[in-house]
């Protein structure tokens, strides 16, 4: 059974393509800017064309709602990413939010885990992983914040329950949670609440 | 669709709107929607449900939900919102100039009218605030006279088919910083030398992004200085050992539980000399735009603590910024941690500073300089 990917609005798709070129080097004319130091290598339009070439769902949950909700994955939708471009440098993904009925894009992202990104999500879907064969699921990216953590969410179309895989990163946090490969959300999600009630303890000034 | 309830109290009345904004196509994602409480016959500052009283009084969302965040999930609705019991105290009841009424800051309890209230299925989102029965607060902005009287009870009301939060309360707090405009003082700039691009380290350890952000720092405006030669893992023994953690050794164990842990950029700045001193941390403060510009101007990048609505914090770097042509404001945002969404890139400057990520704010703020500069 396939992983599905379901399109976002039109009028999403919309804000993407028209917003894009603005967040871009090389994009419309008298815009200014300041950078620190060298100017970062920020892919060009016609690095990245306007093509979209991956768009995502994006849900959250906090670590509140992770420590002390119920068990299960009530994430709340924040979101599009879409992604343009296919190549390692020349990859962006875009973030798309419903602003007052308005669909707006607020922010534009590059560098090789966005390409490692895109190629996850169409390694998804064209080749499922095997626990994942047998049922239909959409793809989703899940969120976590106060984790650090970007995931593929498997959510069942069929009732037959959700699994999560760790998105590309170079955080080992991943690993420690078991997260290169597949695992069942009933699984996973002690480890999750468990991490979630350690950092909400932390200092007031903290950061992590 | 919002719905507006009069309800008739002694000699007055109270109105409540509940202004919901369902729509998506999540109907178990919950819905979204500002409801605010109105008060009638109130007088000064009264924000949720008031009736005669005067002074500030504000309310507490009964649906529960997160604070902070108007702009949680979308989605249908719902469960029923209940509104209530509302507990007016301190105040007359009816009495039409509220000055002559309740005493200084009554602080009423209205559940689920106040403020920006709006919900996830998994537990609303919204600016709410405090809940309080019993008398006013003596010494309020206006110096109320005049009769008070046992609580006045109002409800509960419970309203079907609208949004309402059904889970999670999320921590307490402030959901906002304010804007702040502070120019880099004269004369400092990191351009001595030749700079290359900023360049952000990924954080080694889970919370480690206070040293990933304060070595990438220090590493940016002293290149040269090898003395200095900072790492996440000599900066994060450093600290544990400033701490009071002596035999802390984060090079030997850095994931251990006595080195992964999320800690104050500002003392891991201070570390690497990079602190500007005096008023480098700023708490609960972040910069104008045009204030951004003039710190990239002198070449100095500004770091940002990220406090998450749903609990937690994150640090990152902004080394520069952008005006389009349409005049929109964006501002590179180089973050430590290591995931698509969190690669460098321009974000829009009022998402960043109210909606990092869909899910944060920018609190804290850390203006830095070159070491060995005081």
């Amino acid at each position: 059974m396939p992983v599905s990917t379901p399109a976002p609005p039109p009028d999403c798709q919309t804000a993407f393509v028209s917003g894009l070129p603005a967040f871009l080097s090389g994009g419309p004319p008298g815009a200014s800017e300041i950078f620190v130091g060298k100017t970062a290598p920020i892919p060009s339009v016609k690095d990245v064309g306007l093509g979209i070439t991956a768009a995502v769902q994006i849900f959250s949950l906090s670590l509140q709602q992770l420590a002390h909700g119920p068990a299960a994955f009530r994430a709340a939708p924040r979101g599009w990413n879409l992604f343009a471009g296919t190549g390692q440098d020349t990859t962006i993904v875009g973030r798309l939010v419903e602003r007052r009925h308005a669909w707006k894009l607020v922010g534009v992202n590059y560098g090789p885990l966005v390409w490692r990104t895109l190629e996850g999500i169409r390694q998804m879907t064209k080749s499922p992983p095997a626990q994942l064969a047998t049922d239909p699921y959409v793809l989703r990216f899940l969120t976590i914040p106060g984790l650090n953590l970007q995931l593929f969410w498997l959510s069942s179309s069929s009732g037959s329950g959700d699994w999560v895989v760790g998105a590309p990163s170079g955080s080992g946090f991943y690993a420690t949670l078991q997260l290169d490969s597949p695992r069942e959300v009933s699984n996973i999600f002690p480890q999750l609440r468990a991490a979630s009630a350690s950092v909400l303890t932390m200092d007031a000034k903290a950061g992590a | 669709m919002a719905t507006r309830f009069e309800i008739q109290v002694s000699n007055g009345a109270v109105t409540i709107t509940v202004d919901g904004q369902s729509g998506g196509t999540n109907a178990a994602d919950g819905g979204n929607g500002k409801s605010s409480g109105t008060a009638s016959g109130g007088n000064g500052k009264s924000s949720g449900t008031a009736s005669g009283g005067n002074g500030k009084s504000s309310g507490t969302g009964s649906g529960g939900g997160e604070p902070g965040g108007d702009k949680a999930g979308s989605g249908g609705c719902c469960a029923p919102l209940v509104i209530g019991p509302i507990v007016i105290s301190g105040g007359m009841i009816g009495s039409a100039d509220g000055d002559a009424g309740g005493n200084g800051k009554s602080s009423g309890t209205a559940s689920g009218g106040n403020g920006k209230s709006s919900g996830t299925a998994s537990g609303g989102n919204g600016k709410s605030s405090g809940t309080a029965s019993g008398g006013g607060e003596p010494g309020g902005d206006k110096a109320g006279s005049g009769g008070c009287c046992a609580p006045v009870v109002i409800g509960p009301i419970v309203i079907s088919d609208c949004c309402a939060g059904a889970g999670v309360a999320d921590s307490s707090g402030t959901d906002h910083s304010t804007a702040v405009s502070i120019d880099p003082p004269s004369g400092l700039t990191a351009s001595t030398g030749e700079l290359g691009a900023f360049k952000m380290e990924p954080q080694q350890e889970t919370f480690w992004c206070w040293a990933a952000v304060a070595v990438s720092i220090s590493r940016f405006l002293n290149p040269t200085n090898a003395a200095l030669g900072w790492t996440q893992k000599t900066l994060a023994t450093k600290l544990m050992q400033q701490l009071g953690n002596a035999t802390a050794d984060c090079s030997a164990d850095p994931g251990g539980r006595a080195c992964n842990q999320p800690e104050p950029l500002n003392i891991a700045l201070s570390i690497t000399e990079n602190l500007l001193l005096p008023g480098g941390a700023m708490f609960d403060q972040h910069l104008t735009f045009e204030s951004l510009q003039k710190w990239f101007t002198a070449q100095l990048p500004v770091a940002a603590r990220i406090k998450w609505r749903g609990g937690g914090a994150h640090f990152i770097a902004l080394d520069a910024c952008k005006v389009t042509a349409s005049g929109r404001q964006l501002v590179h945002v180089q973050d430590p941690n290591s995931t698509a969404s969190s690669s460098p890139g321009f974000w829009d400057y009022d998402a960043l500073v109210e909606e990092y990520q869909e899910a944060g704010f920018w609190n804290d703020t850390y203006l830095v300089k070159p070491a060995l500069l005081s």
